[in-house]
C-alpha cells in the first residue's frame, strides 16, 4: 500500500472553455463564467443563471449528450498532456449522472446515455482495459479520482484515467433539480449569483463540464519519463448518515473525510497550506464546511486559506470534484491561491480566510480539495507539490 | 464461518432478499421506525435496504461509524417512465415538464436517484465510513469488492457492507443481496478477490456475482479458490 501515486496529465471542459489553460486563466483572472441562462425557455422556474460551456449549439439536439461530449474532450486533453496518446491505460473511473430527456412517446426510453455508457466511452477513448461507472452526486468527480488512487495504490493497476462529467443544463435535469430548492433564485447580476460564504448566498449556480486526470504509479511514470505534475497523496471518504440533502449541523461527516485524507497522506492538519472548498453558495453547505474547518484545524482554522472555485464556474456536479482537483494542481505549480469572488458581505458565522475577491500568491506544498454531495457523500483529495 | 489461519478478509454475514414490493415495504417498517427513512423506501430501494440491515445485524459486533458501504446496481433510475402527461399531444411538452416538477414532491425525484438505497441504509444504520455507488453488473460488483478490501487494508474502515441490487430479479420482482466483510485480525490484509475476466463478470448480474463470491468465501481455505461461470474463470479468492 506504499505505492506513490502521481498526476501526469489533466484535461477540462468548463464554462471558461475547452482546456485546462482556459479554465486556469479565468480562475486567476478573478473572472466569473456565470451568465443569464438562455439555452431553453425556463417558464416559471426562478433560477435564471448558469455556467454554460462556450460553443455548445442552441438548441442542443435531442440525441446529443453533453456529458459524453465534454468527457471525450477532457479525456483527449488529459491523455495528450500525459504523453500517452495511442497507449492503453489500465483503468477508467468515471462519475456522471447519465443524460436524460423527456420520452418522445409512450414506451419510449428517456435515456440519451447512461452512466455506464459514459464510463465505457471514456474507457474506449483512453484505450482502458477496464472501466468503472460511479454515481457520486456532487462529490462524484473526487470520488472517482480517489477510487482510482486506491486501485493503483493497492497494485490493481499502474495507470488510470479518472474524473467526472456532467450537465445540469438540459430540460430534464434542470427542471428536476429545481424541485430540490438548492439552486439560487437571487435577483442579481448573473456574474454575482454564485457567492459562497457571503451573507447574500441563497443556492448554487448550476453549470456543466468535465475534468479528468491521468494517474500513474511513481515507478511507471518515472520509467517512461513522464512529467510528475503533483502527487495525489491522500484520499478520505465518509458518509453523513444524516439526511439526503441537508448538511449535518455538527459537520462531523465532512470533518471525518478531511481528517481521513490528511491521515492517509501521512500528514497532520498543520501541514495543510490551502483548502479548495466544496463551497456551493448554499446557506447550509457553506456554514457546515466552515464548521468542519474549525473542527479539523482548531485554533489554526482562521489562518488556513480556503476558497471556492464554484464562485467563478458554478457547480458542475459530477465534474466539480475533478475540475477542482485540477485547479489545485495548477495552484501548486504556480504558487497561487485561487479566489472566492463575490465575497462582499461577510456572514458573521463564516469567519475564515476565504481568499476574497482576488487570487493571491502563496507558498503551497499540500492542498486539500473538498467535495460533499447529496446522499451524504464526503470525498476529500490531498494533493502535494512535485519536488 | 470459522476464519482460516491465513484468511485476510472475513465474510461475517450475508443476506439475500426478494419478493413482492408490498411485502418488502412491510418488512422495512418492521426493521426501522424512522419516518425520514421509511418515506424514501420504494419497491427498488426496499430489498437492498432489508438485505443490508439484516446482514449488518447478523454481523453484530461491527461499529457502524467505522464501516464502509458500497452499493452496486445496473439500475439507472429513469426520472420518469411513463411520462406523467401526454407527450404526443400538440402541447409545449417542456412547459408541461417544468409545471410537473414545480408541483412535484422533491422526495419523488430524490427516490429516483441511484444513491437512494445507500443513503437510507447509512441513515438507518449510522454508517459513516467510505461509501460509493457503482453502476453496472457483475464487473461493477467485483470493483466494489476490491475497493472494500482496499479500504480495509489501508485502515479506512474496519468492516464493509457490500450490497448488490437489481430493479428486476430473475423472477420479476426486485432482488438484493448484501454481505458484510471485515479485515482479518492478523494485520496482513492484502486483497483476496482477483478479477480474472471482467467481461465474463459483466455477463452476470451484480446479485448473481455477489452470491458466487459469498459461496466461494465460505469454501476458501489455504488454497486458491477459482470461480467459473460457463467455463470462464471469472475471479479467484486467494488466501
Amino acid at each position: 500500500m506504499s505505492r506513490s501515486i502521481w498526476i501526469t496529465g489533466m484535461g477540462t471542459v468548463t464554462p471558461f472553455g475547452w482546456s485546462v489553460g482556459d479554465t486556469w486563466r479565468g480562475i486567476v483572472g478573478n473572472l466569473s463564467a456565470i451568465r443569464a441562462f438562455e439555452r431553453f425557455p425556463l417558464y416559471d422556474v426562478k433560477t435564471r443563471v448558469a455556467g454554460t460551456v462556450p460553443g455548445v449549439e442552441t438548441p442542443v439536439p435531442d440525441d446529443v449528450s453533453l456529458p459524453l461530449r465534454f468527457a471525450e474532450s477532457a479525456v483527449a486533453e488529459a491523455i495528450e498532456d500525459a504523453g500517452l496518446e495511442g497507449q492503453p491505460v489500465d483503468l477508467a473511473v468515471v462519475a456522471n449522472h447519465g443524460d436524460w430527456r423527456l420520452p418522445q412517446a409512450s414506451g419510449d426510453t428517456c435515456k440519451i446515455v447512461g452512466i455506464g455508457d459514459v464510463a465505457r466511452a471514456v474507457g474506449r477513448a483512453a484505450l482502458a482495459q477496464d472501466s468503472i461507472g460511479l454515481y457520486g452526486t456532487c462529490a462524484g468527480g473526487a470520488l472517482a479520482v480517489g477510487t482510482a488512487m486506491r486501485m493503483l495504490a493497492a497494485g490493481r493497476a499502474e495507470t488510470a484515467i479518472a474524473g467526472g462529467s456532467d450537465s445540469m443544463l438540459r430540460e430534464m435535469a434542470f427542471f428536476r433539480s429545481s424541485t430540490f430548492f438548492a439552486m439560487t433564485t437571487r435577483d442579481c447580476a448573473p456574474v454575482e449569483a454564485s457567492c459562497p460564504f457571503d451573507a447574500r448566498r441563497d443556492g448554487f449556480v448550476p453549470s456543466e463540464g468535465a475534468g479528468f486526470l491521468v494517474l500513474e504509479t511513481e515507478t511507471h511514470a518515472r520509467a517512461r519519463g513522464a512529467t510528475l505534475r503533483a502527487r495525489l497523496a491522500g484520499f478520505g471518504c465518509s458518509q453523513n448518515a444524516y439526511h439526503f440533502i441537508a448538511s449535518p449541523p455538527d459537520a462531523v461527516g465532512p470533518a471525518r473525510a478531511m481528517e481521513a485524507a490528511i491521515r492517509d497522506a501521512g500528514l497532520t492538519p498543520h501541514d495543510i497550506d490551502y483548502v479548495n472548498a466544496h463551497g456551493t453558495s448554499t446557506r447550509d453547505n457553506d456554514l457546515c464546511e466552515t464548521r468542519a474547518m474549525r473542527g479539523v484545524f482548531g485554533d489554526r482554522a482562521r489562518s488556513v486559506p480556503i476558497s471556492s472555485s464554484k464562485s467563478q464556474i458554478g457547480h458542475m456536479i459530477a465534474g466539480a470534484g475533478a475540475v477542482e482537483a485540477i485547479i489545485c494542481v495548477r495552484a501548486l505549480e504556480e504558487s497561487i491561491l485561487p479566489p472566492t469572488i463575490n465575497l462582499c458581505e461577510l456572514d458573521p458565522e463564516c469567519d475564515l480566510d476565504y481568499v476574497p475577491l482576488a487570487a493571491r500568491p502563496g507558498t503551497l506544498r499540500h492542498i486539500l480539495s473538498n467535495s460533499f454531495g447529496f446522499g451524504g457523500y464526503n470525498a476529500c483529495l490531498l494533493l502535494s507539490k512535485s519536488a | 464461518m470459522p476464519p482460516a489461519e491465513q484468511e485476510r478478509v472475513r465474510l461475517l454475514s450475508d443476506a439475500i432478499v426478494g419478493g413482492p414490493p408490498t411485502a418488502m415495504i412491510a418488512r422495512c417498517r418492521e426493521l426501522v421506525e424512522d419516518r425520514k427513512v421509511i418515506r424514501f423506501l420504494d419497491e427498488v430501494s426496499a430489498p437492498p435496504f432489508i438485505a443490508a440491515v439484516e446482514s449488518f445485524r447478523i454481523a453484530a459486533a461491527v461499529s457502524a461509524t467505522e464501516t464502509a458501504l458500497f452499493t452496486i446496481s445496473s439500475w439507472e433510475a429513469p426520472p420518469m417512465l411513463p411520462p406523467p402527461f401526454d407527450v404526443t399531444a400538440e402541447i409545449d411538452v417542456h412547459r408541461k415538464l417544468a409545471e410537473h416538477y414545480a408541483s412535484a414532491n422533491p422526495r419523488d425525484a430524490l427516490r429516483c436517484l441511484p444513491v437512494n438505497p445507500l443513503c437510507q441504509i447509512a441513515i438507518a444504520l449510522g454508517i459513516q465510513g467510505p461509501n460509493a455507488h457503482f453502476v453496472g453488473d457483475g464487473d461493477a460488483l467485483m470493483h466494489a469488492l476490491v475497493l472494500a478490501e482496499t479500504d480495509l487494508a489501508v485502515g479506512a474502515a474496519r468492516a464493509a457492507i457490500v450490497v448488490a441490487f437489481e430493479a428486476e430479479g430473475p423472477d420479476g420482482p426486485p432482488q438484493a443481496m448484501a454481505v458484510v466483510v471485515a479485515a482479518s485480525t492478523n494485520g496482513v490484509p492484502p486483497p483476496t478477490v482477483r478479477v480474472v475476466d471482467p467481461a465474463a463478470a459483466a455477463a452476470l448480474s451484480s446479485v448473481q456475482a455477489l452470491r458466487m463470491v459469498a459461496d466461494a468465501a465460505r469454501r476458501v481455505g489455504a488454497a486458491r479458490t477459482e470461480v467459473r461461470h460457463r467455463e470462464r474463470l471469472i475471479f479467484s479468492l486467494e488466501p
